[in-house]
């Protein structure tokens, strides 16, 4: 109980070679992961990625079947979830239904044998700066879901934990408020600066709230990094194909060599390699079969290209999705389908054929076996 | 600081719970166990006072408990009299019970009030005005009138059960038969019916064994026509004691075959029933 | 519950419920004015409280609404309390919990007849009790439990029986409200530090009290209409409320006392509901609207 008073002390956590099996199930595989003091960081995937769990593992609720948990140099693997000073929002809340608002936010610390006038400083303080201060004498099925989201939030700071651990908590909020709550919980992690865990399988909310982005996968840890690594360098085929949207195009590919260029080509498209990508692809060996990324963003309607080092190739529109903010343009290619996202000016009909520019600079090569990014 | 639970403490905490689950289960199988054991041993057996377990079985005592003591005729009049209320209570019930899952109506919580309010009524207590009143409609000491009395008594609960059950059945399903050509009548009898069936048919089993086991007002009801409960409260008292064990030996076999076919539905149905 | 727009056939629903309704009328409805009016009419048919004077002047009245309420005060607790630790046993999910449970289960479709004769078993001087304990020395000659002057000891017998018949009935309530309680509640309390005993006290107990309340109510009011057990162990040396409808009716075929007693078991049933209802509320359930 030394941060009663005084700033939040804050703390690393350390997760080293973490699993966790529900029988032959493999929940969490081998995950190692550094977190900075004073970080919000992201944990994001697809439903039964293992995201959940491995938040689950960190609080204690879980116990691993392998690896450590450190705060800061303290292993706390073993610790039940009360002695690891930490606190959590959940997913439906877990506000007690049989408590008033001031007793949800309060009782915690209550528990902690703090004295009533420090409980009330505090309850009150976390009640104002969520902005719930008038709905302390109220019971949960009084609140609408915002304000039970409110106060699941308020209750989770009000201990100051050294680590704040958040399970998808505005998945149950409908658009507009989650938006909004977005902004509130980052700006009050930011002014707190407590070491934050969030899980979502939301992309947007994991881009624009996160300093950095673990990206889970079937129990594995894909990348982890800035939103700008994340989305501009993904490492495999399934980090590039769940960060963006629309999803990034992956065509099949061959790489092709023509003197001193090297292109990559399949029917109906081919793309030259600049320079800076021409030596990864000269390194690699034997005969193997290659995707080629390129995201909707980065192919441009002809005339509208903010570059010059592009490729051209043509397409017939098969779907305009006018969204008016963009319109993004279905083309039938040999390969497949090729979605373009185009400026929402664009007047487009559906059947006509059209010129687009694949930005040289922004394409990925995968490797089509193992999905690893080659660049 | 404590520590998470190490593999000793687990172990420790696993033989209580085996050593608890073994008391739970000596405490509520032995009378059953017992008076099994006792319905089929031999009279000679049962008065020799240092025999603590018989060894001589025999279906004697079954055979002079049906035919000389009548318990067939009583068995036969406990069956006819559980089908009837079965049946009521349900033809009854159900509209009801889908009236309160289904509809949303001025009045509908008044009317599930005066159903939790019947439920928690003494209903004995009628027994002797329906007495006079059955004699007065000459369907005194009958199956009918133990018959009626007893819907009267199992129908508030078959009402919320099947209100229950059906309202576990989503009106999407009776919607989509609507929109494709049902009529509403149609839509329930072949749509939400045979999905609310399971529960239903355990509902149905339920109200049957409550007419079984009611002893009060079957007793009060009757002279000649006697329910079984009613005949062995009658006759038990006065007959030897094998007899008594038999007897409640037979009375209590529909009620573990039913608890066998019910058990999924249990905790919820006794859980509505009793709130 | 959703409920289908059917502005122009709101008569629907009465009509599904008037088939209940006139039937409740019939044989609930009308039999319990017929009760009342038995009840306060005397001999020659008019209207008086000479039945309940001819009542309170009979001392077994007195000794049937002692033993009742003996009964109840002995049994209620004791079975609500067993019946609470049966559901959160139970309610620990260990490996087998389910077959627990289904045992458990089987004295609640059992009739009250049939448990007392299985107690009867037991505990009559042939029964197993004595049998075994003379087998082993413990005792010379049988101990009698039943019978004239021995209804003390009959009446902890006709308490072991009811415990063990209508537990079940309790623990089943007790489970189904400590199943609805979602596991995040005790998840948020682990985060947030409770000790074992505070979750218990301050999640377990307060939301299964509503249930944990009504099993009681349910209890209170099904032990003044005790009858079958008590009336086969002991006939009428233990005289009950229920059991003195039956005998003024059946044996002395005296049709207004027997509604008067029922009259009267029927009263303190409604008292005790009124003043549960009034003295015992939830708020965070009350409050919802």
């Amino acid at each position: 109980m030394k941060e009663r008073e005084g700033k939040i002390r804050l703390v690393k956590v350390k997760l080293k070679g973490l699993k966790k099996y529900f029988g032959k199930v493999k929940a969490v595989d081998d995950i190692s992961l550094e977190i900075n003091p004073g970080e919000f960081v992201v944990l994001l995937g697809p439903s039964g990625c293992g995201k959940t769990t491995l938040l689950r593992c960190v609080s204690g609720l879980e116990v691993v079947t392998t690896g450590k948990v450190f705060f800061d140099e303290d292993d706390v693997t073993y610790l039940s979830p009360k002695d690891r000073n930490i606190s959590m929002v959940f997913q439906n809340y877990a506000i007690w239904p049989h408590m008033t608002v001031n007793n949800n936010i309060g009782f915690p610390l209550r528990i902690k044998r703090y004295s009533q006038k420090e409980i009330e400083k505090r309850v009150n303080w976390a009640a104002e700066l969520l902005g719930i201060d008038n709905l302390l004498d109220r019971y949960p099925v009084q609140l609408s879901g915002g304000q039970r989201q409110r106060v699941a939030v308020a209750r989770a700071i009000v201990m100051e934990p050294k680590v704040l651990l958040m399970d998808e908590p505005l998945s149950n909020l409908d658009a507009l408020l989650r938006v909004r709550m977005r902004a509130e919980i980052r700006k009050l992690q930011e002014n707190l600066k407590v070491t934050t865990i969030y899980v979502t399988h939301d992309q947007v909310e994991a881009m624009t709230m996160g300093n950095r982005i673990a990206v889970l996968n079937q129990g594995i840890l894909q990348q982890f990094g800035s939103s700008e690594e994340i989305y501009h360098n993904p490492v495999n085929t399934f980090v590039a194909g769940f960060i963006g949207s629309p999803q990034m195009n992956f065509i099949e590919v061959e790489i092709v060599s023509q003197g001193k260029e090297l292109f990559l080509k399949t029917k109906g498209l081919e793309v030259s390699l600049l320079d800076k990508y021409k030596d990864k692809v000269s390194k690699l060996s034997g005969k193997r079969k290659y995707i080629l990324g390129v995201r909707p963003e980065h192919i441009y309607v002809s005339g509208r290209a903010q570059t010059d080092k592009v490729a051209a190739t043509k397409g017939k529109v098969y779907f305009a999705e006018l969204l008016r903010s963009d319109t993004v343009l279905h083309l039938e290619k040999e390969f497949g389908f090729l979605v373009v996202k185009a400026p929402g000016d664009l007047k487009i009909k559906e059947g006509k054929e059209i010129e687009i520019l694949v930005d040289l600079l922004r394409i990925h090569l995968f490797d089509k076996d193992t999905g690893k990014a080659i660049f | 600081m404590k520590r998470q639970k190490t593999p000793m403490v687990l172990k420790i905490k696993q033989v209580i719970t085996i050593i608890i689950v073994g008391l739970i289960v000596i405490w509520f199988l032995t009378p059953l166990v017992l008076i099994t054991i006792s319905a089929f041993a031999s009279p000679s057996d049962y008065y020799q006072i240092d025999k603590v377990i018989p060894t001589h079985f025999t279906l004697s005592q079954f055979k002079s408990l049906f035919f000389e003591l009548e318990a067939w005729k009583a068995i036969l009049t406990s069956i006819k009299v559980a089908v009837v209320t079965m049946l009521l209570s349900f033809v009854i019930g159900l509209p009801a019970g889908y009236a309160l899952s289904r509809y949303i109506f001025p009045g509908k919580n008044f009317l599930k009030l005066l159903i939790l309010a019947t439920r928690m009524f003494p209903l004995m207590i009628l027994a002797i005005p329906l007495l006079i009143i059955f004699m007065r409609m000459g369907v005194s000491d009958s199956i009918w009138g133990t018959s009626l009395a007893h819907t009267a008594m199992v129908l508030p609960m078959i009402i919320l059960i099947s209100s229950s059950i059906l309202s576990g059945v989503s009106v999407d399903y009776e919607e989509a038969a609507m929109i494709f050509g049902l009529s509403r009548i149609q839509a329930f009898f072949k749509i939400t019916l045979p999905l609310a069936l399971p529960g239903l048919a355990a509902s149905a089993i339920f109200a049957f064994i409550i007419s079984w086991n009611e002893v009060f007002v079957a007793t009060i009801l009757t002279l000649t026509n006697r329910t079984l409960p009613a005949h062995i409260l009658k006759t038990a008292m006065a007959s030897p004691d094998y007899f008594k064990f038999t007897g409640g030996f037979i009375m209590a076999i529909p009620a573990m075959v039913f608890i066998f076919f019910v058990r999924r539905h249990l905790v919820t149905m006794w859980g509505i029933s009793l709130k | 519950m959703i409920s289908f727009s059917l502005r122009e056939k709101n008569w629907i629903p009465y009509l599904l419920f008037l088939p209940v309704l006139i039937y409740l009328a019939g044989f609930i409805g009308y039999p319990l004015l017929k009760a009342l009016q038995l009840a306060f009419s005397s001999e020659e048919g008019k209207f008086g409280l000479e039945n309940f004077i001819t009542l309170t002047q009979d001392s077994t009245f007195w000794k049937a609404l002692k033993n009742t309420l003996y009964l109840l005060i002995t049994i209620v607790p004791l079975q609500v309390i067993l019946a609470f630790l049966l559901a959160l046993f139970v309610n620990s999910r260990f490996k087998g919990y389910m077959t627990v449970l289904y045992i458990i289960s089987i004295p609640l479709a059992l009739s009250d007849v049939s448990a007392a004769l299985m107690s009867y078993n037991i505990f009559t001087s042939h029964g197993f009790l004595n049998k075994f304990l003379m087998k082993f020395g413990f005792i010379e000659n049988p101990i009698y439990f039943f019978g004239l002057g021995l209804s003390s000891r009959a009446f902890w017998v006709i308490v072991l029986t009811e415990l063990w018949r209508a537990t079940p009935l309790v623990f089943v309530i007790l489970l189904a409200s400590l199943q609805m309680i979602s596991k995040d509640y005790f998840e948020a309390a682990d985060v947030f530090g409770f000790s074992k005993w505070q979750k218990f006290f301050h999640i377990t107990l307060p939301l299964t009290m509503p249930s944990l309340q009504s099993a009681l109510l349910i209890r209170t009011l099904f032990a003044f209409q005790i009858f079958g057990v008590v009336w086969l162990l002991s006939g009428r040396d233990i005289p009950i409320l229920a059991g003195e409808v039956y005998y003024q009716q059946a044996e002395l075929n005296n049709f207004r006392l027997a509604a008067t007693y029922g009259f009267i078991i029927a009263l303190i049933c409604i008292i005790i509901s009124w003043v549960y209802i009034t003295l015992l509320r939830t708020k965070h359930l009350e409050m919802e609207r």
